[in-house]
């Protein structure tokens, strides 16, 4: 048992990876459970050859042998050829089990073989990877398997012991635990991806971010943020910019958020030259009035459509080495809800706040609307659209839930849309030269908005530096900045090109305002980090009945936010980016026919096929008998003179048995000589003759057996006349008392 | 054991790099069988804690320190899977198991044993652990070892030897004329007893002896004036078994020798110790009161509060050893108490002689300024033969 044992530990893991890599290659069929049954019992005729001892050894094989040809011969001949060719994979199957096999018996026996298996197999599998090569998980945890009984082999070999050492044992006796090895290296999941180590991460992670919680309790009460930009105290805007690189937020978005995200933190709106102001400072929910404004600009202009000019995005904020008390949101913000009640959010005019100092660990989450203001259609909009009377402006509001919310109503927004061009549309002059290089800017322009496309453009076309360093003396008012960056520095950085911005958009007439806040590239993995280094500013202007539009004047930074509008001939019920109806055509396939059974031949039994089988199954049985008798005969010719009598008289015992008398459990030889002579030679139940002519001392045998097995001097050269004697009455006796049959079995078990 | 761990170390390692770089079976199932073979091999390591079975066995209930007995122990794995190696360590504190080495390790395969027939010395009187202590166990990798303390340990209890003096030299001459006085013919033998191995014959009350139809032996009278006593102390001066064990042992030792010398010379005994805060007498006569004599003393319990000082206080306040001729004080601290006992007795005629038992190398053998007073020191380790008593 151990031997066999031991030969499967290595002769499973190389049929597994034979049978497994060799099935692409030899067409196997469709139901792959036929394939692998096949090849199983395959390699169980091999094992029986191998192990076990004397007929059972071609049991095995003779009954694979007489299915595998039962099944070919029960077949018409016309059928023959095409099953066979239909099967050869069996035939393939049959020469991959059996080289399988000596391979791995060969694994087994010999050291070095397997040595040189183990260091191939490693080879391989350390190749595999680079050539993007990936077994299943059957061959891996096999390959592995393999790879843990020999070096368990190894290190058995080095090993010195007391006692009692077997190898083969020792192997066989762990096999329990490499196998639950290679079980849990088969169930565990294995990703086609590297390790991202995501876990270590985070533990990173959190280390840090405790650490750097620490360090903001310790210095809670210093604010990075205050509103100004370039984070100096000073309000000083203009000059050689210093950028640090902290992370300040997280983002947490869906992937249709876009390419970039504008975070506002500020608006301001009063220039005085030299640096930016905030007249317009109340309480007033500017921004979410700015939202419903624009839906319902979308709403009456193109409301089956409005999925064309807004996204509703969820943003998730994180505040991490951040100490600020701003909220800092996208524009059109719909709804913003702090993650702690104590951080309720105070709408002002120009900016967000909150009552708490916020700091690491805020988050916020808000839900805002991405505009598709870069899709030249949305044009369309801003140059359409209408003023939205009460009942539109309550019945968007109760679309958002804000229906009697305070602040919100349509008194409100009128009085908003005053402010607005109050406060973001002060006289503004600027110079002639300014006035006349609008003007040619405006040459050809449909609109105002086509004017400030190109101002946009050819602000974007100058250059962008961080030192542009400090603003001439000279410089004291709107209309002297703008010639200097127009037309002499023509440099700075994005709050240089913003206040130019602004500045001749109010030229023209239009609102503009300055924001502060942050541009977020959306790019990488999630969630996106917002670094002090990102910190911006742009300008928005006022479009009347639009709301806010935001414009992009600094140069190098270009972005397509933009998707495309859905073709009006589609049903605007449908959801965008649904797929056409339709397929390919598809012709109906006739079935085929059924066959015609000759009504002759139906009922008739096919006598041929039957003797076929039987002859064949009878030509098995002859053969396993003669098989059988030449190997024991051959065994029996080895054998000493001790152990033929040995076997001799066991066969005896086995010739008694047909007799009826069964050798008991516990019943010493002699016992059983003295029951055997009184029931058979004595008058028994079964009413044997008493005029037979085999007498009692047939059973001599018993004697002798008991002799030679307990007697260290024995000498069987004596006894084997007896028992060849008594093994011949026992058969005349089998003949006279139990018939044909009996002793036809008794034939079988005789040798001779 | 450590080549291996450097091995499995540097492959674990190597696979965490490979799945940082490459995804995939291969590299996974690489990196999840080093992973978890570690917790596999502990499976395995459990498995075998569980059915390994340690049977001990002593063939002589009684034994005697310093003597061999036969000792039997069979490693057992009672599953059906191999324990690889099994190393088994013996308690050598106080006992030594001859010819087993406690780096042999041993293979065990699915239901066999290791029988081993050895000889087992328990060095010391008293009770405590033998045999096997430890069992170390090793994975079929050499990756892990666990070491864990036998959970049957064979526990027995070691009486003292018997050791045979040839002579006690310290007796006085006058101590020895005891035995011709006792043959007295004018006194009446009216006491008989058996006779005893050892008896002298020329005590053999022959008239008596062929009235009952066995030997009878004349009892001497007034043998009690002839007594020797032997004074113990039974006092326990470490809570630590290795510096306990042996000076108790010794103390043992000395006394029982010296008491079976005196008892195979015929010379009465009177043999005193502390227990209990009680003091103790023991009278033995002859031999044939010896094995219980013998049984009683092995049995003795040291005790912290058996203090030598009140033992020797007590004794001489009891009187019973103004009745000997000599006295031997089988003790562990040489003070004035002592000298105190000695200058008493010796006013009381009585040769006194103090074995201390005691490591100390300032202690000297030294005959004392008081006459009548022997000291002996002697070691825990040393041969009492050879002391010189």
């Amino acid at each position: 048992m151990t031997a066999f044992v031991y030969d499967m530990i290595y002769i499973v893991p190389v049929f597994i990876l034979a049978l497994s890599n060799a099935g692409s290659y030899i067409g196997i069929p469709e139901y792959k459970p036929v394939y692998y049954i096949a090849a199983v019992f395959i390699l169980a005729d091999c094992l029986s050859v191998r192990h076990f001892r004397g007929r059972f050894k071609i049991i095995l094989p003779g009954i694979s042998i007489v299915l595998v040809m039962g099944m070919i011969i029960v077949r018409e001949s016309e059928e023959r050829a095409v099953f066979i060719k239909d099967n050869i994979w069996f035939l393939w199957t049959l020469l991959i089990v059996i080289a399988s096999f000596l391979v791995g018996l060969l694994v087994a026996d010999n050291r070095k073989c397997r040595l040189s298996a183990a260091a191939g197999l490693l080879a391989v599998l350390i190749y595999l990877p680079f050539k993007h090569i990936m077994p299943d998980k059957l061959q891996t945890a096999s390959s592995f398997m393999l790879l843990c009984f020999v070096a368990a082999d190894e290190i058995q070999r080095r090993w010195k012991k007391s006692g009692y050492t077997d190898l083969k044992g020792h192997i066989v006796s762990v096999t329990p635990f490499i196998i639950l090895l290679g079980l849990i290296v088969y169930l565990i999941p294995a990703p086609d991806k590297p390790y991202d180590w995501n876990i270590a991460r985070q533990i990173i992670r959190r280390i840090s971010d405790g650490i750097k919680y620490t360090n903001r309790l310790l210095n809670s009460d210093k604010e990075d943020y205050a509103g100004a930009m370039g984070f100096r105290e000073d309000g000083a805007y203009f000059g050689d910019l210093f950028v640090e690189d902290d992370e300040l937020m997280e983002l947490d978005t869906p992937v249709s958020a876009g390419r970039v995200m504008y975070l506002s933190g500020r608006t301001l709106d009063d220039f005085n030259g030299r640096e930016w102001n905030s007249l317009y400072h109340e309480q007033y929910k500017d921004h979410i009035l700015d939202t419903l404004q624009t839906i319902a600009a979308v709403d009456m202009y193109e409301s089956a459509y409005n999925f064309d000019y807004y996204k509703r995005i969820d943003l998730k904020v994180s505040y991490d080495e951040f100490n600020t008390g701003f909220y800092f949101v996208p524009s059109k913000l719909v709804k913003l809800t702090p993650g702690n009640e104590k951080e309720e959010a105070l709408f002002n005019s120009d900016r967000i706040i909150s009552q708490k100092h916020l700091g690491y660990g805020t988050h916020y989450d808000l839900s805002y609307l991405r505009l598709n203001d870069q899709n030249p259609d949305f044009k369309a909009l801003l140059d359409n659209a209408a003023k939205p009377d009460e009942e539109e402006w309550d019945h968007i509001c109760y679309a958002y839930n804000y229906k009697d919310a305070q602040g919100l109503s349509y008194q409100d927004y009128l009085a908003y849309v005053e402010r607005v061009y109050e406060y973001y549309l002060p006289p503004t002059e600027i110079s002639q030269k300014a006035a006349q290089y609008l003007e040619s800017l405006s040459e050809g322009a449909g609109d105002k908005i086509e004017v400030l496309n190109r101002l946009d453009r050819v602000l974007s076309g100058f250059s962008y530096t961080l030192s542009p360093g400090e603003l001439p003396e000279k410089i004291k008012t709107p209309a002297d900045f703008t010639d200097y960056l127009l037309f002499e520095k023509q440099e700075g950085y994005c709050t240089h090109y913003a206040t130019a911005f602004v500045i001749m958009a109010r030229s023209m007439g239009i609102p503009a305002r300055f924001v502060q806040g942050f541009l977020v590239p959306l790019t990488g993995r999630q969630p996106y980090i917002v670094r002090s280094s990102m910190a911006h500013a742009w300008a928005e202007v006022y479009i009347d009945n639009v709301g806010w539009i935001r414009y992009e004047p600094t140069p190098g930074i270009e972005y397509d936010n933009s998707w495309k509008f859905m073709p009006r001939s589609v049903d605007a019920t449908s959801k965008p980016g649904d797929a056409g109806i339709g397929g390919a055509d598809e012709k109906e396939q006739e079935l085929p026919l059924p066959a015609i059974e000759d009504p002759d031949e139906i009922g008739r039994v096919d006598i041929k096929r039957i003797i076929a089988i039987a002859a064949l199954v009878m030509a098995f049985v002859l053969v396993f008998i003669i098989a059988d008798k030449l190997i024991r005969r051959s065994r029996y010719k080895k054998m000493g003179v001790r152990q033929r009598c040995v076997y001799d008289c066991k066969n005896c015992i086995g010739l008694l048995k047909l007799l009826g008398l069964k050798l008991q459990k516990g019943e010493t030889l002699s016992e059983y000589r003295e029951r055997a002579i009184k029931l058979l030679f004595d008058g028994d139940e079964e009413g044997y003759e008493e005029d037979d002519a085999v007498e009692s001392d047939c059973l001599d045998f018993l004697e002798a057996y008991e002799y030679i097995l307990y007697s260290r001097n024995a000498a069987a050269e004596e006894y084997t006349d007896t028992i060849g004697r008594n093994r011949a009455q026992l058969y005349l006796l089998i003949k006279q008392r139990r018939g044909v049959l009996y002793a036809f079995f008794a034939g079988l078990n005789m040798l001779y | 054991m450590k080549r291996n761990r450097i091995i499995y170390m540097i492959l674990w390692i190597l696979s965490l790099i490979w799945i940082s770089f490459f995804g995939g079976t291969v590299s996974y199932g690489f990196f999840i069988t080093l992973t978890f073979l570690p917790f596999v091999l502990l499976v395995y390591l459990l498995a075998v804690y569980c059915f390994f079975r340690i049977y001990q066995q002593i063939d002589n209930k009684r034994l005697v320190a310093g003597r061999m007995v036969p000792f039997y122990f069979t490693l057992k794995n009672e599953y059906h899977f191999g324990f690889c190696s099994i190393k088994v360590c013996f308690y050598s504190s106080f006992s030594d198991i001859s010819g087993l080495d406690d780096d042999t390790e041993y293979e065990l395969l699915p239901k066999s044993g290791i029988k081993k027939h050895t000889q087992l010395v328990c060095r010391y009187r008293g009770e405590y652990e033998v045999g096997i202590k430890t069992v170390e166990i090793v994975d079929f990798f050499r990756l892990i070892r666990i070491r864990y303390k036998n959970k049957e340990p064979l526990r027995v209890f070691v009486r003292p030897d018997l050791i045979k003096l040839p002579a006690v030299l310290s007796l006085d001459d006058s101590q020895n004329m005891f035995r011709n006085s006792l043959i007295n013919p004018s006194i009446p033998d009216t006491d008989v007893r058996k006779y005893c191995d050892g008896d002298d014959i020329r005590m053999i009350n022959w008239k008596a002896s062929a009235r009952t139809g066995e030997l009878l032996v004349r009892k001497m009278i007034a043998q009690e004036r002839e007594a020797v006593s032997i004074v113990m102390g039974s006092e326990r001066f470490s809570e630590d078994m290795p510096q306990y064990l042996p000076l108790e042992n010794k103390i043992l030792e000395l006394s029982l020798a010296l008491a079976y010398f005196f008892i195979r010379n015929n010379i009465p005994l009177k043999f005193f110790y502390l227990d209990a805060d009680r003091l103790h007498q023991v009278n033995v006569d002859s031999l044939e009161g010896f094995d219980a004599f013998y049984e009683e003393v092995a049995s003795v319990s040291f005790k912290k509060e058996n203090k030598e000082s009140v033992l020797l206080e007590t004794v001489c306040g009891s009187n019973s050893l103004f009745d000997c001729r000599s006295s031997f004080f089988v003790i562990h601290e040489w003070n004035a108490d002592l000298t105190g006992a000695a200058r008493i007795l010796r006013e009381n005629n009585v040769y006194t002689v103090a074995c201390v038992v005691n490591d100390d190398i300032n202690l000297k053998n030294t005959d004392s300024e008081i006459p009548g007073f022997k000291f002996f020191k002697i070691g825990t380790h040393h041969d009492i033969k050879e002391a010189g008593i």
